[in-house]
């Protein structure tokens, strides 16, 4: 990733002032900020597109769900790329995990993926990919870890 | 050529910065440089460059100069403080419904030039909403749903069809 270090420095500062837990736990930024995707879309391994189900014919939502905000539309959304709902975040070999962040009215914020190492990377809004433990961005922001889903992987 | 009889001549003619890199693809010829700021030519052949060349991040509106400036300021301090708010969410709805965004909205068509020329950054942001608020139609292509970029080129063609033209400048 090429970014300055004053460049760096403010992302810095404007991750851990919005999530306080990343600075208490190990992270790091992994892209630049960019407009293109949200965090639904990364999870799901694109990059280029940004996932909502916003009503209307802006925003991309499989057409297998309903484009409401809650558990049940996401599950459905995501098992259109074959996830399924599973119990934890523990690394599996030969599975590929997200998890999805939510309030308390069980409206999911915002997901995860987990990488071949077993660490987490999530995109942040507008804001740049970071590398993360899961609890590092809990909070204010997104809420906690709602539920698991996984995939296989060749 | 001083720049308020530029302004006068602006609905014939587009203009471009005397040192900008699109001269060398034309054949136009200059027609006054006693301002040594601007030539001008055809709105046909920068229209032609401007698809083949696709400068669009340097785009910038042809209405510039006629919107008020308390508009622009306006909504220059609401777009800001509605990204510094919403910036690190997903969900649009939670983007949309932001305060700041909504009183975009309520500015109305008086808006929609500076949506549209926002629309032309390399990077656009997402007034696709507030656009279809105010204007009530949505020309994205089913194909282009989420796609960001081509959803500002969906909107930024539907300018063009209504009106809002685009000079360029470097």
């Amino acid at each position: 990733m090429d970014m300055n270090f004053d460049t760096h420095y403010e992302a810095i500062e404007a991750l851990e002032s919005e999530f306080p837990n990343l600075s208490k736990t190990n992270y790091e930024i992994t892209s630049k900020r960019t407009r293109t995707y949200n965090c639904f879309a990364y999870a799901m391994g694109e990059d280029d597109i940004w996932w909502s189900p916003l009503p209307g014919d802006e925003y991309y939502w499989p057409e297998e769900a309903p484009r409401e905000e809650n558990k049940e539309a996401f599950v459905l959304a995501f098992q259109t790329r074959g996830f399924q709902v599973c119990s934890d975040g523990e690394f599996e070999a030969g599975f590929l995990k997200i998890a999805i962040y939510a309030k308390a009215n069980g409206c999911p914020t915002h997901a995860a993926k987990q990488s071949n190492s077993g660490t987490w990377t999530s995109k942040l809004g507008i804001h740049e990919d970071i590398e993360h433990e899961l609890n590092g961005i809990s909070g204010d922001e997104y809420g906690e870890v709602s539920f698991f889903m996984k995939k296989t992987i060749n | 050529m001083k720049i308020s009889t530029i302004s006068k001549h602006r609905l014939n003619n587009k203009y471009l910065a005397k040192n900008s890199s699109i001269w060398k693809h034309t054949k136009q010829k200059k027609v006054n440089e006693n301002s040594h700021i601007y030539y001008s030519f055809s709105k046909q052949k920068l229209s032609s460059n401007i698809a083949k060349w696709n400068y669009k991040k340097d785009a910038v509106s042809l209405l510039e100069n006629n919107i008020p400036s308390d508009i622009r300021d306006k909504f220059n301090s609401l777009a800001n403080r509605w990204e510094k708010e919403t910036c690190y969410k997903s969900l649009m709805s939670d983007i949309v419904i932001h305060e700041a965004y909504q009183q975009i909205i309520g500015m109305g068509s008086a808006v929609v030039p500076l949506l549209l020329e926002d629309l032309t950054k390399s990077d656009p942001r997402h007034w696709f909403w507030a656009l279809k608020a105010i204007t009530g139609t949505s020309p994205i292509k089913p194909e282009h749903k989420g796609r960001i970029k081509k959803m500002a080129e969906d909107w930024l063609e539907w300018g063009k069809a209504n009106g809002y033209e685009f000079r360029y400048s470097l």
